[in-house]
This record gives structure tokens, C-alpha cells and sequence, in this order.
């Protein structure tokens, strides 16, 4: 498993304890924050997007 | 005011129209072909995941169940997290055994056509559903835009519509082919539509309804239940089994696995989807709560939270035809993908199963898979009006991505667990397949199976509930797939297969005709000779090949070719089988081809040939390629790789033999992500990577020229690693910034001692006699003294800063900059004539400043090197678009061999104290910042000459 996958793993774990655990009603505040927290999560990925031959 | 309902439908027409001659355009033009492989339109193609019940459905669910609507997309979220570790693999072991379909995968894997076949109709059946939803939203949104109850007369012209579109670019597309530009193309430009669709409907609502974000949030304050109703069920049994199924669905669905894996256009493609198919899921979902609070309020009673999106506009007809439109877009794309991606494995695995005999596959093949596309739309028209009216959107999309979880356990077999056997996946699939149609198909036509007795004896309490049909079924499945499998033996086809699917480096021998004859004669044996010679003389073209071929690599080479034409519109297993008897193995023609000549070349040398002259070029060639310190792979115009030389096989751990011969694509990463990068780029490019191999990170630099041929042209790509030199360089500059360091402190010490000593000395001095008449003299040697410190530390800052401050740069007058200069140079000390020649003149772009001080430091070094009477002279002078001021004296010259060091730091040749050696290297920085250079020259005559050049301006 290469260091991208490490990463792709980690956070998929992560979301999976904030998006099926009941963890959830921290971002279900207001109308708004369900959506202010899946972009945060598309940002997260967008971040540690670093796959191995990018420089 | 409502759409008159024969423009709308021509708009229809229209907007379907343009789809199908925009993917024309694509596929035909070289030019426009681009945007179907571009890595973005292939995340916005995947975006056919939205469909009508994105754009319908969602603000239905919303109404009925809150934020559970956006676990179908945090499902896909979850997905695209992971890409790197689930889609990657699948999609390199489709690429390399070119499959077409996730009945091929199963098939391939377990070497059975009867999976294969169970796959397909148990896709079909759970797919249909889906269709169905498709044509109901768009037909009852058409009923609501021309004021009408649903009729069936009116969701059947428009259900033909979608059809005549799907059949008629889906047969474009029938054959199969992988990589087609013009679908990837279609269904991005349809996923753009569908999304500003959207938008556009979600912003005017938002600010005629609601007047903005701000009367939204004062219209939920006032409604706080409103707010409470979407959140609440998020917390319920539902979602979880909700984000798992549209987990699976993202990549499962046969229309997203054709479009992720089959039409993918290149390596890199799932990289950019990762982020960029949620941000567009999140984009097309933002405006569902708007829609839904609006046409809340608008809707009259009896109205179905499905057309929300079409009551919140009701007042402009513009808008309500826009999201009509969306979703006929959204609709047209997900039946066009489905039918061409069921009919391939409908056309695989039924047709010769219930064909009258092999030999008119073929020919039967293609007509056949264009039916089945007409089929499949059909039946979802028979469905759409079988099911109840009652059933919403929601209940046969979810039933379809139920369906498609129960291919979950098999591919994660197929990948991950070599013991995995077909006899295993085929039980768990019929439990699943029954568990589904007991549990979540019947109930959509009615037909209601009471077990909430099994789900009490689970401990589910609420049989109405998504979650427990779908954890029990999911369970089931997944311990019979274990037990059979762990009961059963596999095949050695299956061993075969699984080792192929877990390693897919592996290349093994081949059990392949060995004649031209036998090749022909095998084939014939399945499709009749007529369409077995039709069929090799087109790979035999396609390949290059003269028919009969003349050698062993040739005939691997038309192997390969005959098997991977074959496989893209039969399939792989039945490929293999009319080809090389069904082994799960890959010709690997020029790997073949390499060790033929190798031998050719050795059986030379051994006989009479040896001393001839190309024998001996050759071997001379096949060294210098073997020994270059560089590493080398070349491919051919078919992309296969034919060279990888010695030191590629050490860079790179590869085997030669395991790589030659295979298509360039099948080269491990890195190296097919940084050839396939480097091809894309024009001759003579250099790109340099960093590589994290696991245990270790390599750097390489890579280049690439094309090989010029006859038709196609091959690529040579040059590898070097450049691990150590980087390194070796970061070594260097480090060890000279500490060099530098050294060298600052000893100048600063040396520099900033002898003035400090004086002050001390004579401070001394006046705290025992702060009385003494020379008192006032003495303060001001202190102060001298004090204001030299000051000079070499402003010196030195201005040293540190010369890459922080920003210039003011603007466009001087040379001349003028020159003389105000040699005034001020004046005023500091007589002696030296200043004789200025400024018969050139240009403007040039610098500080006034700057270029002033750097030119009072020239003229004053240069007047206290030369001796009395001598003179300074100053010449501006124009050469190549640029202005060079040349400041020459007459003194003694820098000693040739310290003339180097002369714009070093700290390095003078004036006695102690008269100089802080910070001048030359301050003046050389400030010229630089302005774009030009300060360089100096002895003089031929004796003497210095010191040259500042800049970039002159035009007027």
C-alpha cells in the first residue's frame, strides 16, 4: 500500500466516524451545516490529494 | 401562465439533438475529441450519477425524510475517499484484460459464464426499476407543465423520445469500444446542463420567494419545526444503510462502472474525480431545501413533493421549462449509459447461451446489441406503467442501488481473497438476488411479504425501516459467499484467474496456436470460416500484419490484437476461448518478438554472418542501448513497449522480459502515470518527478522525443535518477550557506572590533577624566566611530533584505541618473577628474535611487584607487537592446587572482577601516533586482572597469 492509499484509508475512516456514527449531530447545528460540512469533507480530500508521481 | 406544451417538447427535441450532434463533433474532429479525454470532462461525465432523482426525487425525499437525501450523495462522498485503495484496483484490472462490463469482472474471475450470466440478469432486472423512475419523473413533470394528471399518453411520447435518443446514439456506441471522446463528452456537457439548471431555478427561487439568504433564514426562523423535520431523521436507522448502498452504487452501478473504469481516459482521470465528482454532487444538491420549503408553501394538496421543483417556479414559465429541461438531460444521459452498458452484458452472456449455434455470433452479435438497447428502454416503459403510481421516485432508485450492493461481496472476493470460488459468489448472489426481490422488489407492485418476524428475531423492531432488509440480506449474502467458497475447491483456471486479478504485473506463457493455420483453424471451429478469416484479416490490418504472418512474434503480435478486438464485443472469456483455448493469460507479441531476434541475432553470430557488417552495427546498437547510463523505453506506434534497457531495469526493479512486449499502459506505477504524462507533452519536454516507493523516494528526471514512421509515430522516453545529484546539490548548498554564515560573521566581527575598540578606548578614557579639555573631541571620535557600526550594519541589512523589499521600478533617464551620480561623487573627495562620455542615451526601467547609490560607490571606489591626476571616466554605451555604463579608473587593478572575490561580502583590498567590503556585493544586488548585472574587467591598460548593464526600454 503506497503512501496515497495510507492517506485515502485514514481519512476514509475519519469520515466514516463523522458521517455513520453518531457522531453526526455535531454538523446537524442548522440548515446550513450538514453542507458546510461535506464541503469541508471535499476539501479534505482536495488537500491530501497528493498521489505518488506528483512532484 | 404555463409552457406551451409543443414548445416544450420541441425544446426537447432540440436540446437531444444537440447532444447527439455535439458527440458527433467529438468523435469526428481531433480538435474537439480533446475535451472527451480531458480528466475534468471525465469527473462532470460521472456526474451521470444525478439523474431525475437528483433533480426531482431529491426535493420528494427531502419533503418526506429531511437531510436523509443527502445520503445518497455522502454515499458517493465516501466513494471517491476511496478511490485510491477500491476503484484503482478494479479499474487497472479492467484496463489490462480489457473489460467491459462488472459481469465480464465476475466472469473473468471466476472463469464462468453462468456468473456472467446470473450478474446480467440480476443487473437488468434490478436496473429496470431505475429506467422506469427516469420516464415517470419526466412524464410527470411534463403533466404538471401543460396542467394536466399524469397520462400515460403523455409520459408515452415523451418515454419514446428518451428512447428514440438512447437507441440512436447508443448504437453509435454499441460496440463497446473503451476511451469513446464523443459519450465522454455527451454526457459532461448534459452533467454542466443539468447543473446550472439547478442553479439557475435554486437562485431565483431563493431571492423571489425567500428575497435571499437573509428572508430565508427569517422565514426558518419563524419555522423552526421546518428546520427540525430535515435534521432529525438524519439521526434514524435509515441513513447508515443509506450511505452504504449509494457507497456501492457510485462505482457498482453498471452505468458508473462503464463510465469510471471502461471509458476512463487515462490514469490520472480517478485522481481528479476524487475531489471533483462530490464538489459537483455537492453543487446540483445545494438548491434541494430551497425547492422543497418553496414548493411547500406553493403546493396545492394532492401534488407530489416529486415536482416540487416545478411548483417553486410556477410563476415563470422560462424557469419551470429550464428544470424540465434538466431533467430530460439528466434522464436521456443515465437510459443512454444503462442500456448501452446492459445491452454489452446481456449481448455477452445471453446471446450465445440461447444462440442456435456459435457460428453466427458475430454477425447476430452487433444486430443483437443494438436490440438489446431498444429492449431495455422498452421493458423500463413497461415497468414505468406496471408500478403503482403511489411508489415515489426514491422507492425505485433505492431498490435498483440494493440491487447493485449484492455485487459488493464477488468483487471484493474477485480482488482481495484469492480462495474466493465461483461456486460461492454464484450462491451468495442467488440469496442476494432473492432476499432483494422478496424484500425490496416486490413491494414496489404490491406484493407485501411479511417478515417482521425474521427482522424481531434481528432485534429490528421497525419493519418499515430501509436498514434491516438491507443488513439481513447483505449478511446472508455474505456468509454463504464465505461458507461455499470455504466448502468448495477452485479450478485451475480459477487459480489462474485469481493470481491474475491479484497480481496483475504477472505475464505468463502462452498456450497459444502456434501457426497461422491453427489460429484460423480454432476460430473457424467457433464462428464458421467465412467470419473467422473476416475477423483476422481485420486484426491482421489493425496490427500491421501481412497475412500469413511471416514469424512467431508476428502471429503473437495478430493474437494479441484478434483477442483484444474480440474481447471488447464478445467479452473476455469468450474471446480467450475461440483464441487461446479460454487460459486466462495475455500474448505478450514483442516480448516474443525481442527474445526471437535475440536468438535470431545469437544463431547469426554462431554461423556465417558473424564478422558482417550489419551484424556487427547491430550488436555494436544493442550494447550502447544496453549500457547507456541513462534509462531508456521505447514503444511503438501501437504503444507497446519494445526497449527497456539495463539501467531502466535497475531504476525501475522491472524486469525487461515482464515488460517488453506489453502495452505501455500495463507498465506498473510510476511509470506508466509519468510516460503517459510525458507522451501528451511535445518533443524534447523534461519533466522531473519525486516518487514515494513505499521504503523509499526516487527522484527522476524523463524526457521524450517521438521516433518518426511511416503512418504512427513510436516515443523514446529517456529516464534518469537524479536521486543522488539532488542530494549531492541540497548537500552543497547547504554546507555553502553555513560557508557563507562563517564567512559574514568573521567580516561583521573583523569590521565592527576595530571601531569598537576605539570607542571603548576613548570612553575609557573620558570616564577617568570626564573633565579634560578634549572632552567634546573625543565624543566625537565616539561618534564617529559609532556612525561607522551604523554604516556596516545598514550595509549589512540592506545585504539580508536583497530579496525582501519590494523595487520601485520605473523608467529613468540613464544620462540623468549619471550625472546627478557624478555630482554626488564630487562631493565626497577631490582629487580624481570624472570625465563623463554619455553620448548614448535610452531609458531603461530601475530605481533612480538605487542605481544612484550603486554609482556613487563605483566612482568613489574608483576615485580612491586612482592615483592623483589621474581620471574616472563614465561611457554609456548601446549593444543588443541594452544599455552598459562602464565606470573605468587608472589605479593598480584588482590582482588577477582575487578578481573573482571582488563581489564577495566582506572582501576589500583597501588598508583596515577604510573599507567595510559590503559595496561591491550591495551595488552587484541592487543592479540584479533591477533585471540587469554589475560585472567587472580589468583593463588591458591597467586599471579596473566596472560595468552596470541594463534592458533599455523603447521610447
Amino acid at each position: 500500500m503506497n503512501r496515497d492509499q495510507e492517506r485515502a484509508l485514514l481519512l476514509f475512516g475519519v469520515a466514516v466516524v463523522l458521517i455513520a456514527t453518531p457522531v453526526r449531530a455535531l454538523w446537524l447545528q442548522t440548515w446550513w451545516s450538514p453542507f458546510a460540512f461535506w464541503l469541508s469533507v471535499i476539501a479534505l480530500i482536495a488537500l491530501l490529494h497528493r498521489p505518488d508521481h506528483a512532484a | 401562465m404555463q409552457p406551451n406544451q409543443f414548445v416544450l417538447f420541441f425544446l426537447a427535441v432540440a436540446l437531444l439533438g444537440l447532444y447527439i450532434l455535439g458527440s458527433e463533433l467529438v468523435e469526428r474532429s481531433p480538435r474537439w475529441g480533446r475535451l472527451g479525454r480531458n480528466r475534468f470532462s471525465f469527473a462532470l461525465a460521472l456526474g451521470v450519477y444525478a439523474t431525475t432523482w437528483t433533480l426531482f426525487g431529491s426535493v420528494g425525499f427531502a419533503a418526506t425524510e429531511g437531510y436523509d437525501f443527502i445520503a445518497i450523495y455522502f454515499g458517493v462522498t465516501l466513494s471517491c475517499i476511496a478511490i485510491p485503495f477500491l476503484w484503482a484496483p478494479v479499474a487497472e484490472l479492467v484496463d489490462r484484460y480489457r473489460l467491459g462490463s462488472i459481469a465480464d469482472v465476475f466472469a473473468f474471475r471466476y472463469q464462468s459464464r453462468t456468473l456472467g450470466a446470473a450478474v446480467s440478469i440480476f443487473m437488468v432486472a434490478g436496473l429496470l426499476p431505475y429506467i422506469a423512475l427516469q420516464l415517470r419523473a419526466v412524464a410527470d413533470g411534463a403533466a404538471i407543465l401543460v396542467g394536466e394528471e399524469p397520462s400515460e399518453t403523455l409520459g408515452s411520447v415523451y418515454a419514446v423520445l428518451l428512447s428514440a435518443f438512447a437507441v440512436a446514439l447508443g448504437v453509435r456506441y454499441a460496440d463497446g469500444r473503451a476511451h469513446r471522446p464523443g459519450l465522454i463528452a455527451t454526457l459532461a456537457f448534459e452533467s454542466i446542463f443539468k447543473l446550472v439548471a439547478m442553479l439557475v431555478v435554486g437562485t431565483a427561487v431563493l431571492m423571489t420567494v425567500f428575497g435571499g439568504i437573509r428572508g430565508l433564514d427569517a422565514y426558518l426562523q419563524e419555522r423552526p419545526e421546518l428546520v427540525e423535520n430535515m435534521t432529525s431523521p438524519v439521526m434514524g436507522d435509515s441513513w447508515i444503510a443509506l450511505v452504504f448502498v449509494t457507497f456501492c452504487a457510485a462505482f457498482l452501478l453498471p452505468r458508473q462502472f462503464f463510465v469510471a473504469f471502461v471509458q476512463r481516459p487515462g490514469p490520472r482521470s480517478l485522481e481528479t474525480a476524487r475531489w471533483a465528482l462530490p464538489l459537483y454532487l455537492f453543487a446540483i444538491n445545494l438548491p434541494v431545501p430551497i425547492l422543497y420549503w418553496a414548493g411547500r408553501d406553493l403546493a396545492t394538496p394532492g401534488i407530489r413533493p416529486d415536482v416540487y421543483v416545478l411548483i417553486a417556479v410556477q410563476s415563470s414559465p422560462a424557469l419551470q421549462t429550464l428544470a424540465f429541461l434538466g431533467a430530460v438531460s439528466a434522464a436521456s444521459a443515465m437510459i443512454l449509459v444503462s442500456s448501452i452498458a446492459l445491452s454489452g452484458m446481456v449481448a455477452n452472456y445471453l446471446v450465445p447461451r440461447f444462440g442456435p449455434s456459435p457460428e453466427s455470433l458475430l454477425t447476430r452479435w452487433a444486430v443483437f446489441r443494438r436490440l438489446t438497447i431498444v429492449g431495455v428502454v422498452v421493458a423500463g416503459l413497461l415497468i414505468h406503467f406496471t408500478l403503482p403510481r403511489t411508489r415515489s421516485l426514491v422507492d425505485l432508485g433505492l431498490a435498483s442501488f440494493v440491487a447493485v450492493t449484492h455485487l459488493l461481496p464477488g468483487l471484493l472476493g474477485a480482488l482481495f481473497w484469492r480462495r474466493a470460488t465461483r461456486a460461492g459468489v454464484l450462491a451468495g448472489l442467488i440469496v442476494g438476488a432473492t432476499s432483494w426481490a422478496v424484500l425490496t422488489a416486490s413491494p414496489l407492485f404490491g406484493v407485501e411479504v411479511d417478515v417482521s418476524g425474521v427482522f424481531a428475531l434481528f432485534g429490528f423492531t421497525d419493519p418499515t425501516a430501509r436498514g434491516p432488509a438491507i443488513w439481513l440480506s447483505l449478511t446472508a449474502h455474505g456468509f454463504v459467499f464465505m461458507g461455499v467458497s470455504l466448502l468448495t475447491d477452485r479450478s485451475p483456471e480459477e487459480r489462474n484467474a485469481a493470481e491474475a486479478c491479484r497480481e496483475p504485473r504477472v505475464t505468463r506463457l502462452l498456450q497459444v496456436p502456434n501457426s497461422a493455420e491453427a489460429l484460423q483453424e480454432r476460430l473457424t471451429s467457433y464462428v464458421g470460416k467465412q467470419i473467422a478469416v473476416q475477423e483476422i484479416y481485420g486484426a491482421a490490418a489493425a496490427a500491421d500484419v501481412y497475412w500469413p504472418p511471416r514469424d512467431r512474434p508476428e502471429l503473437l503480435r495478430l493474437i494479441n490484437q484478434l483477442e483484444g478486438r474480440l474481447s471488447e464485443r464478445i467479452g473476455p472469456l469468450a474471446a480467450r476461448t475461440y483464441v487461446q483455448g479460454g487460459r486466462p493469460v495475455r500474448a505478450n507479441a514483442l516480448a516474443e518478438r525481442l527474445r526471437a531476434f535475440r536468438e535470431l541475432d545469437s544463431l547469426e553470430a554462431d554461423a556465417t554472418q558473424r564478422t558482417s557488417p550489419a551484424h556487427a552495427a547491430r550488436r555494436y546498437l544493442s550494447q550502447l542501448m544496453s549500457e547507456l547510463p541513462v534509462g531508456v523505453c521505447t514503444v511503438d506506434d501501437h504503444e507497446d513497449v519494445v526497449v527497456w534497457n539495463a539501467q531502466l531495469e535497475r531504476i525501475s526493479g522491472l524486469n525487461e522480459d515482464d515488460i517488453c512486449g506489453n502495452p505501455m499502459r500495463d507498465i506498473p506505477s510510476p511509470w506508466w502515470p509519468l510516460f503517459d504524462e510525458l507522451a501528451h507533452q511535445p518533443t524534447g519536454s523534461v519533466i522531473e518527478r519525486e516518487y514515494d516507493l513505499g521504503d523509499q523516494k526516487i527522484q527522476l528526471r524523463a524526457q521524450t522525443a517521438t521516433i518518426p514512421g511511416e503512418g504512427e509515430e513510436g516515443r523514446v522516453f529517456v529516464v534518469e535518477d537524479v536521486t543522488a545529484l539532488r542530494q549531492l546539490e541540497r548537500h552543497v548548498a547547504h554546507k555553502d550557506r553555513l560557508s557563507s554564515i562563517g564567512t559574514l560573521a568573521s567580516g561583521v566581527a573583523h569590521e565592527v572590533g576595530n571601531p569598537l575598540t576605539g570607542i571603548l578606548m576613548v570612553a575609557k578614557n573620558l570616564a577617568t577624566d570626564p573633565g579634560a579639555d578634549d572632552a567634546a573631541e573625543r565624543l566625537g571620535i565616539i561618534v564617529h566611530e559609532a556612525q561607522r557600526i551604523h554604516g556596516i550594519v545598514q550595509s549589512l541589512l540592506t545585504f539580508s533584505r536583497r530579496d525582501e523589499a519590494p523595487v520601485e521600478l520605473r523608467t529613468i533617464s540613464v544620462t540623468g541618473v549619471v550625472r546627478t551620480a557624478a555630482e554626488l561623487a564630487k562631493l565626497e573627495t577631490e582629487g580624481c577628474k570624472i570625465d563623463l562620455n554619455l553620448a548614448v542615451d535610452a531609458p531603461a526601467m530601475a530605481s533612480p535611487d538605487g542605481l544612484t547609490q550603486v554609482l556613487v560607490n563605483l566612482l568613489n571606489n574608483a576615485r580612491q584607487a586612482c592615483p592623483s591626476g589621474s581620471t574616472v571616466s563614465v561611457r554609456t554605451r548601446l549593444d543588443n537592446g541594452s544599455i552598459h555604463i562602464d565606470v573605468d579608473d587608472e589605479g593598480p587593478g584588482v590582482p588577477e587572482e582575487l578578481s573573482d572575490r571582488v563581489f564577495e561580502p566582506f572582501f576589500t583590498t583597501k588598508p583596515d577601516g577604510q573599507g567595510t567590503g559590503l559595496g561591491l556585493s550591495v551595488s552587484r544586488q541592487i543592479v540584479e533586482r533591477f533585471g540587469g548585472s554589475l560585472t567587472y574587467q580589468p583593463r588591458g591598460s591597467g586599471g579596473s572597469r566596472f560595468t552596470i548593464t541594463l534592458q533599455a526600454r523603447e521610447n
